[in-house]
């Protein structure tokens, strides 16, 4: 028996959000929004896989998968991944508004974001079986509230909403714009 | 999931003019987030296309009312060939964006979301005898409040877009 089948939410993940774009855009802004974005949100990113494939000759598929960490607590953790892929990617040359050229990418693209909030990261909690049953107690009873009302919320609306609302910003799509930019919290 | 029950069923709204569609977006999550509600984006698709632009974007946000009942109201929002337009706004031109416009709303209750009383038939049966007859009264108050806040929410709507010039009759408030 692993101490996952009986310790209580020992991970709570939020609802997966997505963007569908096709049209054109700038990847290389759309990297370094994310980039900068976990950068100043005090997260670790790591890329996890970047794969490049020629399927047919409508153009590229580029597969970019991201995971940011960033150690909140002790006794929590966020974790987001960012998933993206493109599709029938291929460069275009375009004219800006004061009359320069600048590459850019026209094609189809998917991005796909969702967060996890991981509790007692360390596994200090797992040592023993009286410690696992302790720890579940502790995530089922003591801290639910906190746990589901405050870290999951901030985690949900300050990190992966925020995300979503500055990708689509960037993208320019309609839809951009971040009704709970005044959420709670100065930051 | 646990027991879903279709409170308002395709409430639609078709529209063609000009609309900021983006403040029309930002006016429903702002109304839905004002009542307490938790924001779901289920999608967020833009298509540039020869005629304009395409989007479809869907939300499905949910409010817990008791530990064994929750909302959910599902608005999704259609728009074909939206392109930008000159207008002219309190004596400025602006740009605004013109198309075609289809929104669906649905207004969901979910019973025991916790899925307490479906783990044995017997307590199925119960969690049925509950809610259709013990729980009957609330139950059915429940349900007015959704449905008060689905009209309420198109009433919203249907003012943003300038459908009518006119105070209309929303549904009354559960007591």
């Amino acid at each position: 028996m692993k101490p996952d089948d009986f310790i209580h939410l020992p991970e709570m993940p939020t609802f997966p959000v997505y963007i569908q774009y096709k049209g054109i855009f700038d990847m290389q802004d759309v990297y370094e929004t994310i980039a900068d974005f976990f950068r100043q949100k005090k997260f670790k990113l790591q890329e996890s896989q970047h794969r490049l494939r020629r399927p047919g000759p409508f153009g590229a598929e580029i597969a970019n998968n991201f995971i940011a960490r960033r150690k909140v607590e002790d006794y929590y953790q966020w974790i987001v991944n960012v998933n993206i892929e493109t599709f029938d990617l291929h460069d275009v040359e375009v004219v800006l508004k004061d009359g320069t050229k600048k590459k850019m990418a026209k094609g189809r693209l998917w991005i796909q974001l969702y967060g996890t909030v991981e509790t007692d990261y360390e596994k200090i909690w797992e040592k023993s079986a009286f410690l696992a049953h302790l720890k579940s107690f502790y995530n089922k009873y003591i801290i639910k509230k906190k746990y589901e009302g405050v870290w999951w919320d901030e985690l949900y609306y300050k990190i992966v909403m925020r995300l979503h609302a500055l990708l689509k910003e960037r993208l320019k799509m309609v839809s951009e714009g971040f009704e709970h930019r005044h959420f709670a919290g100065v930051h | 999931m646990g027991h879903l029950k279709i409170v308002v069923d395709h409430e639609k709204i078709d529209y063609s003019g000009p609309v900021s569609v983006g403040d029309l977006l930002r006016m429903i999550e702002n109304f839905l987030w004002e009542r307490g509600f938790d924001k779901k984006q289920d999608k967020d698709f833009e298509q540039n296309t020869a005629n304009g632009k395409f989007i479809e974007w869907q939300i499905m946000p949910w409010k817990k009312i008791s530990d064994y009942l929750r909302y959910h109201i599902k608005v999704r929002v259609l728009g074909y060939d939206i392109v930008k337009a000159d207008t002219v706004s309190n004596g400025k031109k602006t740009k605004i964006d013109t198309g075609r416009l289809i929104i669906v709303i649905d207004g969901f209750m979910e019973y025991d979301y916790d899925h307490r009383w479906e783990e044995k038939p017997i307590l199925y049966f119960f969690r049925a005898l509950y809610d259709n007859f013990i729980f009957k009264a609330y139950t059915e108050r429940f349900e007015h409040m959704l449905v008060h806040d689905v009209n309420h929410l198109v009433d919203h709507i249907e003012k943003f877009l300038n459908l009518y010039r006119r105070y209309s009759v929303i549904s009354r408030a559960a007591p």
